[in-house]
């Protein structure tokens, strides 16, 4: 009989495993369509902090 | 110019826009119930925020539709590409933990931590991503400028058992 087949059960745990890490390593590269299709695309609903009244445009570059 | 009329039609919208150089912090956390790390890694291996009500996405300060919907893209193009290291982590932590508990994995698992059934994960990331826009060249980035920094909290029905 192995060591772990004598024991008693654990029960319900709560486990918090603090911090551990990931390194994404992707990239978007931008053109004019990318730009006008994320400013169309829709706020998901399951987001919080995007302001829809933030104007990314500005006239101090109208020509730019 | 026709007439000396100086005005001419509405420049398309991006041709209007401001530079943007921004650095933007955000946290994502994720919400499961009755998985596996198995399961988690199966469900990161086809992510799609808008698509993933078990999930929200914080960003601490407000920031305009572009950039935001810039830092979903980013995400949803990442996120399953790290899923596997994300999940490695899990059960590597995982493993640590029930060391320092001094509890063994049940036998039947055969030492496979990701094949545990948890009855709740929750995983918090966060992260922060640039955002670059140059309207002069029409060219511009969205990438990572951090790593991701991941908490899980894990609740355990069964599958491990107190060492004797």
């Amino acid at each position: 009989m192995s060591e772990d087949d004598e024991g008693e059960d654990a029960g319900q745990l709560q486990i918090h495993l603090g911090d551990c890490g990931a390194d994404p390593t992707g990239s978007i590269d931008l053109d004019q369509a990318w730009i006008e299709w994320l400013l169309a695309q829709p706020v998901p609903a399951n987001v919080e902090g995007i302001d829809e009244s933030i104007n990314d445009s500005d006239s101090e570059y109208p020509n730019a | 110019m026709p007439d000396g009329d100086d005005t001419s039609p509405a420049a398309p919208t991006t041709l209007r826009m401001r530079p943007i150089s921004v650095s933007q912090p955000f946290t994502l956390t994720l919400n499961y119930q009755n998985v596996t790390f198995q399961d988690i890694n199966l469900q990161l291996s086809s992510f799609n925020l808008q698509a993933s009500p078990n999930t929200q996405l914080q960003f601490p300060t407000a920031v305009s539709k572009l950039i935001g919907n810039g830092g979903i893209q980013l995400l949803n193009q990442s996120l399953p590409q790290v899923g596997p290291f994300i999940v490695h982590g899990a059960v590597t932590a995982t493993g640590h933990w029930a060391d320092s508990q001094g509890l063994v994995l049940d036998s039947k698992f055969s030492g496979d931590i990701s094949a545990v059934l948890f009855s709740g994960v929750r995983v918090r990331a966060d992260g922060q991503f640039n955002f670059h826009w140059a309207p002069a060249t029409g060219t511009g980035k969205v990438d990572w400028a951090t790593g991701l920094r991941l908490e899980f909290d894990l609740d355990v029905l069964s599958g491990f058992r107190r060492r004797r």
